[in-house]
């Protein structure tokens, strides 16, 4: 075996470095929860027991079905909102495209649990839209009843991944597929149902197994809604208040896994081999048909209905914020800037909290994204693609779980000088984030990489740089465009995240945005506090959101200016 | 002008123009194709003969005029109720189908009886020479295979005239002629009234029995692949088959005798049937190059010229001489050993004054 080339040991050393905080943080304590779900509590033997009483206790056989429910029936209304509206962009000359765009992005500026509170306030059985449908009509509709509330706020929230995978996948269709059905005979919903659809089901389908998983997998909003009866919410109940020795909690967290994988693997299934993507050069999209007035009313009514009930968590978190108090009443009695008044004064610890942990997260992801980047696509290193798998299987780990597992693992493991176990000090939050937003960001730096042509680096070699001197020289400059987005998206959906930091908050002076929002909106008097931290959240992310665009925007302008002449083709 | 009856299958397209929005692409096209005809539509690419194709399909904007096949006019029908098979030049064949399943579509939607559709759909394929790849992913084909696979799925339906839309431009060249052949042997084995878009001339000559010739919208020319050479219509067409050397001028008449004079100056003897002349056109290969001091046939056209450019194009050497202002291309067989003339050689060129194309537009 010979010996590493000159050039090829920084990156070796870096990619060991990578590989063993990936180990360390990401795969024992994983391995961890699994193995203890198998081991006997007492004596420490492998066994099922666990598992065996898991499925005999009725209250954890009703948490299972809820949250298999509770998953499934967000799929569907996601469908059924994201359905119309892909298909509107899709068919017709519709002039709201933009409105759809936008819809496609707004729910996912606000994490679902901050809005859950708001939602109630608005859907409730004493809620606004219930006190007029009582007031016009003598009904009562249960939206936010139980198990009801999730769906209804997870589906809101999770529709744009249907949206966006759907209409890709109707945009990826070759018009020529649908002319030879139409030239053979073939004609509307038959056309639709037999051609169409099928050549749209990966992308579909893809984006309804990720909405599956997140809302199976999501701990806040069901907490903030009272409803514990799923396996999140048990999982972290049974570990926070029983203790870390408790089995039930590693059990449900393989539970969590098992469905993530599952999720994931159809996801795959789904588009592999089957990437029906049939645009030829030139051919462009299904055939689109300019709408009568009466269908583009139609059309407007539709997309309007679903822009309010995409806005109404936005909505009904300011009111909230700005509320003196709003309860059996449409609207709050008058309006006050006492809650952000007093979430500045006594809470900015959660804002600068907040800011210092997902900065830090965000920063340790793209140097590791940029650094995994380069060593799988630039060089040839024996195991280099475990990284990138490495690094994405974050992906499949719930933050309930991964919250577990640190706490199990690194509760004996003392920080030398901090004298504190590692599970409890601050800095294994940043680590949690930073794994779980790792495969995002690595994403963004493997997209710009992929852009960046070799030969604009052999050209550099050709001149005398270095390897090294061409990746700070060459490589990373051009990929700072996407290394920026990965940044900002990371940083903002970070500063939101509440599954993971929940269970590793150890002290209030710890804690970030997310929790402080959960600790505020557990008390009524809180709901007001709490609102205006949810607002706060919503700006940083919003704000977060709208600056990652710009930068993808400005760079692949930039690029397609400088982009060499043979790639025109 | 209409010397057949149309019959069942003639296509007849009476006065249709067509729109993209403002930009006129089909300008008052007439055409009669008969029944049984491989018919070609010969352009450069923008010159509406895809858009036509796909007019008679029913595809793009609905167009102004008629489009009659037999008796009925289609012109206002869907897509799906005309009856006229397309094969795209994608193929477009469905790719979560089987090559069979691709196959039985159209008689699915026709509700034939399952058996009926089974037979049917074996026999399309045994045709094309795929039967074998029946249960095979059109994702597993290669694009010859797939391209018989369209054709198969477009026949099986029985379509009143088929239409194919550049089926042999996603092919390699060897392919691409054997597939021509196929496609043609096919035809004339179902008898069936085929329309076949292409920008390749070479195409159009060795498959059709008539052709149109169409530019910026315009029907320029219908005929036979031979007369439409021979005896193009205007410049457009001249230019567009084959290579032709063009002067622009004006005849000037002086008691019997008639002398074009090009716009260079250059001045040739013409016969009364070129008396209103404004453009002469002859081909590269009717023309003679000669050593300068040959002397030159009475009853010929000679010009005193320079080789300004040689091309070695294998069986052909193809020289440009320049005379008198003009520039033209000759033509000579090339054989090995022969005397070859270099730039800026002193030539003589001879012309049959009978081979000479006449055009006054």
């Amino acid at each position: 075996m010979s010996v590493l080339s000159k050039s090829q040991r920084g990156p070796a050393l870096a990619g060991v470095l990578i590989a063993l905080f990936l180990i360390l943080f990401l795969v024992v304590p994983v391995l961890k929860v699994i193995y203890v779900a198998f081991q006997d509590a007492n004596t420490g033997a492998f066994t099922i027991i666990n598992f065996a009483d898991f499925f005999s206790s009725s209250l954890f056989r009703e948490s299972f079905y809820n949250s298999v429910y509770v998953a499934g029936m967000s799929v569907v209304i996601a469908t059924l909102i994201a359905l119309p509206l892909s298909y509107f962009t899709t068919r017709f000359n519709f002039s709201g495209a933009v409105l759809i765009q936008t819809l496609g992005i707004i729910p996912l500026i606000m994490p679902p649990f901050v809005g859950a509170v708001a939602m109630k306030l608005l859907f409730g059985s004493n809620g606004s839209v219930n006190l007029i449908l009582d007031e016009w009509f003598g009904i009562n509709i249960p939206f936010m009843e139980g198990l009801n509330g999730v769906i209804l706020v997870q589906s809101i929230h999770y529709f744009p991944f249907i949206l966006i995978n759907l209409s890709a996948a109707l945009n990826n269709i070759d018009r020529a597929m649908e002319e030879s059905a139409q030239n053979l005979g073939s004609h509307g919903m038959r056309l639709f149902r037999k051609v169409v659809f099928p050549l749209a089901m990966p992308g579909y389908i893809a984006g309804a197994a990720l909405v599956f998983i997140k809302v199976f997998d999501d701990l806040g909003t069901p907490l903030l809604l009272d409803v514990n009866k799923m396996l999140a919410p048990q999982a972290y109940l049974r570990i926070s208040s029983i203790g870390i020795s408790d089995p039930m909690g590693y059990v449900i967290s393989v539970i969590l896994i098992v469905f993530s994988l599952l999720s994931l693997w159809v996801s795959l299934a789904a588009m592999r081999g089957k990437d029906y993507a049939t645009v030829q050069k030139g051919g462009g999209g299904l055939a689109k048909r300019d709408l009568r007035p009466w269908e583009k009313f139609g059309c407007y009514a539709v997309v309007i209905f679903i822009l309010v009930l995409v806005l109404s968590p936005h909505l009904g978190l300011m009111l909230l914020s700005f509320g003196t108090i709003w309860s059996y009443s449409i609207l709050p009695d008058a309006y006050t800037f006492d809650h952000y008044i007093k979430v500045i004064g006594s809470a900015s610890q959660y804002i600068t909290n907040t800011l210092l942990y997902a900065g830090l997260a965000a920063l340790f992801d793209v140097i590791l994204g940029t650094a995994i980047a380069y060593i799988v696509w630039r060089t040839k290193l024996v195991g280099r693609k475990w990284l990138d798998y490495g690094a994405t299987m974050a992906l499949a780990v719930p933050g309930v779980v991964l919250g577990i597992g640190y706490l199990r693992t690194f509760y004996q493991f003392d920080v030398p000088l901090v004298n504190e176990p590692l599970a409890t000090w601050w800095v294994i939050i940043v680590i949690a984030l930073t794994i779980r937003r790792l495969p995002y960001a690595l994403r963004a730096c493997v997209a710009a990489i992929q852009q960046v042509s070799i030969m604009l680096e052999e050209s550099a070699e050709n001149l005398g740089a270095t390897k090294r001197r061409t990746v700070w020289r060459i490589v990373i400059p051009l990929m700072s465009g996407g290394i920026l987005a990965g940044f900002i998206t990371s940083f903002a959906t970070a500063s939101v995240e509440l599954s993971a930091t929940i269970m590793l908050v150890a002290r209030e002076s710890d804690a970030p945005l997310a929790f402080g929002i959960y600790e505020f909106m557990q008390s009524a008097a809180g709901r007001g506090p709490g609102a205006a931290l949810g607002m706060i959240a919503v700006v940083i992310v919003g704000l977060g959101t709208y600056f990652s665009h710009k930068v993808i925007e400005r760079t692949e302008k930039k690029r397609s200016a400088a982009r060499p002449v043979n790639e025109e083709a | 002008m209409n010397m057949h009856p149309p019959q069942s299958s003639d296509v007849v397209i009476e006065d249709l123009s067509l729109s993209f929005g403002e930009t006129e692409v089909l300008k008052g096209i007439n055409l009669h194709i008969r029944a049984g005809e491989f018919f070609s539509f010969l352009g450069p690419s923008g010159s509406g003969k895809s858009t036509l194709l796909r007019a008679i399909a029913g595809f793009g904007p609905t167009p102004k005029g008629r489009i009659l096949i037999g008796s009925e006019d289609i012109a206002k029908l869907p897509p799906w109720e005309r009856n006229v098979g397309m094969v795209f030049q994608s193929y477009a064949l469905w790719p979560h189908m089987s090559v069979a399943k691709n196959v039985a579509f159209g008689l699915e939607e026709r509700k034939l009886p399952r058996a009926e559709i089974n037979t049917r759909v074996m026999e399309a394929l045994e045709l094309v020479d795929m039967a074998e790849y029946a249960q095979r992913r059109p994702s597993q084909l290669s694009g010859g295979q797939q391209q018989r696979v369209a054709l198969a799925r477009t026949i099986v339906i029985e379509p009143r005239v088929l239409l194919l839309d550049e089926p042999l431009s996603n092919l390699d060249a060897n392919l691409r002629v054997q597939m021509r052949r196929d496609i043609l042997a096919l035809q004339r084995k179902l008898g069936l009234t085929t329309i076949f878009v292409t920008h390749d001339q070479e195409e159009a000559n060795t498959t059709s029995d008539r052709m149109a010739v169409l530019n910026d919208g315009i029907l320029q020319q219908v005929g036979s692949p031979m007369t439409l050479y021979d005896e193009p219509a205007n410049k457009f067409v001249a230019g567009f088959l084959g290579t032709a050397n063009i002067f622009k001028g004006h005849v000037e008449t002086t008691g019997r005798t008639n002398m074009f004079v090009s716009e260079k100056g250059t001045k040739i003897k013409v016969a009364d049937k070129g008396k209103n002349a404004t453009l002469i056109v002859f081909r590269p290969q009717n023309a003679e190059i000669l050593p300068p001091e040959e002397s030159c046939d009475k009853d010929r056209i000679c010009f005193d010229g320079k080789v300004s450019e040689v091309e070695f194009l294998g069986n052909i050497l193809r020289y440009k001489v320049e005379s008198g202002g003009e520039a033209f291309l000759v033509d000579h067989n090339h054989q090995p050993g022969e005397h070859v003339f270099a730039v800026s050689d002193r030539v003589k060129v001879e012309l049959n004054p009978d081979q000479i194309i006449f055009l006054d537009k």
